[in-house]
């Protein structure tokens, strides 16, 4: 066995026996059976644990810019998975694919947020 | 203040149930619109600069905008007893910010003492208030009766009202529509007998806010982060968390700088040291 799937072995037994790969609170509040796609400018972003936080200028149907939350991981996981904090900064603008609030306000669970090639990656 | 970069070019939304077809609603926009107003809405000052406070009183940990103003109120139990509560709140133009905490850990007291009470004031006592069990029902129907409290107020449209759970611990969210267009978003949690109440308040245009509604966490007596894990039968038993540390964090990477870095078994942990089921030290036999 190569050390390559030794490594990748170890890994999953790691993931399946370790209790703490669920997220911090549950999402009942979100409607995980369905995806919203937003594209808007980033307001502010709050990198912070246990979630991190990016606010999104969202133009609605009557051309107004509407702010929303969107939530993604922690900062120690979006580390982990090989974000920065200078992967997402004000004033930029993002493309997203998220689970929306139950209640219809401007809230979303991420998701998957679109890289300049046409790529998703996760940001939860 | 923020600056906008760009304006805003579009907006698609789908909304579907997975596998189905999926609709998109392209909308075209005039830019220079869009741009005027991002502007001027972005002037609204979304204040950055949350951070994490934590009560060791009071056994929490929290995202506020600043720090808090903490004041003490009496709170009158479902079933007449009165015990203390805190309220830690900040109140800033883009919203209001509160958790409070309610002490049910008085309550046995603060039972006996409203027999005492109702024995000095009148001849019949009930035995259903003085048998020494009232503080049981109150404190296993607190979030239930809270949250009674809250649609009582009725102050708009319930837009949400579910249960709901922080690491493990259950609790309820609601959450309102006020007629203002404000939103108050709502979590109750109770643990070794304390009821945390978190409320956050924002206008229409600011985003919902989840960023404080969903950062609760709960210490132990010894400052770490409280977790339950649920096995493949439904147990839940107590666990370590990658973010137990309550004290500073490197504000980039989000490992801990903290005093409270300390295993269960008292040893100083390494910054990627998480995993483990908790096992109980002698502080908590």
């Amino acid at each position: 066995m190569s050390l390559k799937i030794k490594g990748t072995l170890a890994i999953l037994v790691f993931m399946a026996i370790n209790p703490i790969a669920s997220g911090h609170h549950s999402h009942a509040n979100y409607v995980e059976s369905e995806w919203l796609f937003l594209e808007g400018t980033v307001s502010e972003i709050h990198w912070m644990n246990p979630h991190s936080w990016i606010y999104l200028n969202v133009t609605d149907a009557n051309g107004q810019p509407r702010p929303w939350a969107i939530e993604g991981a922690s900062v120690t996981q979006l580390r982990r998975d090989g974000w920065t904090q200078e992967s997402i900064q004000v004033g930029d603008e993002l493309r997203m694919r998220c689970h929306p609030l139950k209640d219809g306000s401007r809230g979303c669970l991420l998701g998957y947020i679109t890289l300049d090639d046409g790529s998703e990656k996760e940001f939860d | 203040m923020m600056v906008q970069k760009k304006s805003l070019t579009k907006f698609i939304i789908q909304s579907d149930l997975l596998g189905e077809k999926e609709k998109m609603r392209p909308l075209k926009l005039n830019m220079l619109l869009s741009l005027i107003i991002g502007l001027v809405v972005s002037g609204a000052a979304y204040a950055q600069g949350w951070f994490k406070y934590v009560s060791e009183q009071d056994q929490f940990i929290v995202n506020f905008p600043s720090d808090p103003e903490v004041i003490e109120e009496d709170y009158v139990t479902e079933f007449g007893a009165t015990i203390p509560s805190r309220i830690y709140s900040v109140q800033n133009p883009n919203g209001r910010y509160a958790i409070t905490v309610i002490d049910y850990t008085v309550a046995e007291q603060a039972h006996e003492d409203l027999c005492l009470q109702i024995a000095a004031e009148t001849d019949i006592v009930s035995p259903n208030t003085c048998r020494g069990r009232g503080h049981f029902r109150d404190i296993r129907g607190a979030i239930a009766y809270e949250s009674w409290n809250i649609r009582k107020r009725n102050s708009g449209e319930i837009t949400y009202d579910a249960f709901g759970q922080v690491d493990g611990v259950p609790g309820h969210q609601i959450q309102i529509l006020h007629p203002d267009q404000s939103r108050s978003f709502i979590g109750l949690y109770m643990l070794n007998q304390r009821l945390y109440l978190l409320e956050g308040t924002v206008p229409d245009d600011y985003p919902p806010p989840g960023l404080f509604q969903q950062s609760l966490g709960m210490l132990d007596e010894m400052g770490r982060r409280i977790r339950f894990e649920a096995d493949d039968e439904g147990n839940y038993s107590r666990v370590q968390t990658r973010y137990e540390y309550v004290g500073v964090e490197d504000p980039i990477t989000g490992e801990p700088e903290s005093e409270f870095s300390i295993s269960s078994d008292g040893r100083l942990r390494q910054p990627n040291e998480f995993t483990g089921a908790w096992t109980p030290d002698s502080s908590e036999n």
